[in-house]
């Protein structure tokens, strides 16, 4: 390969101009993007809260079963707190350097947040669909004020479908994850494998 | 001594932008003014970049915005450390390493060979323009048909980074970019077999 070849290619190369304009609205929505990630922190604390003092007052109440729906939702409440706190654990700022090879290692570490969130939400929604089966069996199997249970069920079978939609989200978005994962360290392996 | 203040924006980069301001006494650039002069100076080298790593037009924008959101978000971090060429072409580098590990399931649609700006040089006719356009989608063609890791070296080279430079974008020594950049000129050369360009 000549000086001259290689100077060429380069003014090739160069001689593409091509213009973007910048990508304001694509900003925007990043922002706004911020701002849910920041409120998913906020409902998730929320959520925490509400389920403790909810399953304190159940605890605490007449209510009957109240000692086991309460503490079910402890339980499930101390469960998805840990499993958030689990997932966000690893959790770190971004590298100060800025070079492929630090950004790569940003990036499997972002992947491998993500796979573990991915996996706490399975188990999660398994935890909570495993609380809206023993509400149903407690419900069914006590007895129950006259037209006090269909509709109680009617609840709990809208919330168990929907704990499974949730729960099938959180598998593709594990394997997705997962995948990417399997990709970047690929690509690590790739950048090291051909440093000289 | 006559001091000539040339226009904040023009061919400036983003520091040079910032002094000028300062000179003048006026407020602070906001974050889209100084996206907007960075843009200015280093779009096209963006977007050949983009292009390197992604043969389809419309994730090749795509990728093109992620990069400008990134830069808009690592500006009022830059403190000169590097230069501003190097810089974004670090985030560009960067933002395309996350993009092809992201879109590496996706199937492939429209080449950009299809697609390509034509853009006929100043100096030649139309037939040479068309050779010329035929060349240099040959030449991205053929970047983007290396390995991820010598596609990352090879663009910066072509973009006139000194090994020095490439060193401070990928991570590395720079005896180690001066290895990898003559490793990844020769497969260039190998994929292009020089004679037909």
């Amino acid at each position: 390969m000549s000086t001259n070849d290689w100077t060429e290619l380069t003014r090739l190369w160069q001689s593409d101009v091509p213009a973007a304009a910048p990508a304001l609205e694509v900003i925007e929505k990043q922002k706004r993007r911020a701002w849910a990630w920041r409120l998913t922190w906020i409902s998730e604390v929320a959520v925490t809260i509400v389920g403790l003092v909810a399953s304190l007052w159940v605890m605490t109440s007449d209510k009957p079963h109240g000692l086991t729906l309460g503490a079910g939702t402890l339980a499930l409440t101390l469960f998805a707190a840990g499993a958030s706190l689990w997932a966000r654990s690893l959790r770190r700022s971004p590298a100060a350097d800025l070079s492929v090879r630090a950004s790569l290692e940003d990036a499997l570490h972002r992947a491998r947040v993500s796979v573990r969130w991915g996996l706490s939400s399975f188990w999660v929604m398994a935890a909570y669909l495993l609380f809206i089966a023993m509400m149903a069996f407690v419900l069914a199997s006590g007895d129950q004020p006259p037209g006090v249970l269909p509709p109680m069920l009617i609840i709990l079978g809208g919330s168990a479908i929907w704990g499974a939609v949730f729960q099938a989200i959180a598998v593709v978005y594990y394997q997705r994850r997962v995948r990417e994962l399997a990709r970047l360290e690929d690509l690590k392996r790739a950048l090291d494998e051909s440093a000289p | 001594m006559v001091v000539s203040v040339a226009p904040p924006f023009g061919r400036r980069d983003v520091d040079d932008a910032r002094a000028h301001r300062k000179r003048e006494k006026r407020a602070p650039l906001t974050p889209h003014e100084e996206l907007a002069a960075v843009l200015r100076e280093h779009g096209a080298l963006i977007v050949r970049i983009a292009r390197s790593h992604e043969s389809d037009r419309g994730r090749a924008e795509e990728l093109v915005q992620d990069i400008h959101v990134a830069i808009w978000q690592a500006l009022p971090k830059f403190r000169g450390e590097a230069n501003v060429r190097t810089y974004v072409a670090r985030i560009a580098q960067n933002r395309a390493i996350t993009h092809v590990t992201r879109e590496a399931r996706r199937p492939r649609s429209a080449p950009l060979e299809d697609v390509v700006d034509v853009l006929p040089s100043e100096a030649v006719g139309p037939e040479d323009a068309a050779t010329e356009t035929e060349a240099r989608q040959r030449l991205q063609r053929a970047v983007g048909e290396l390995p991820l890791a010598l596609r990352l070296t090879v663009t910066l080279a072509l973009e006139g980074f000194s090994p020095d430079e490439v060193a401070t974008v990928l991570g590395i020594s720079t005896s180690a970019a001066s290895v990898r950049l003559h490793r990844a000129k020769a497969a260039l050369m190998d994929k292009l077999k020089i004679g037909e360009v």
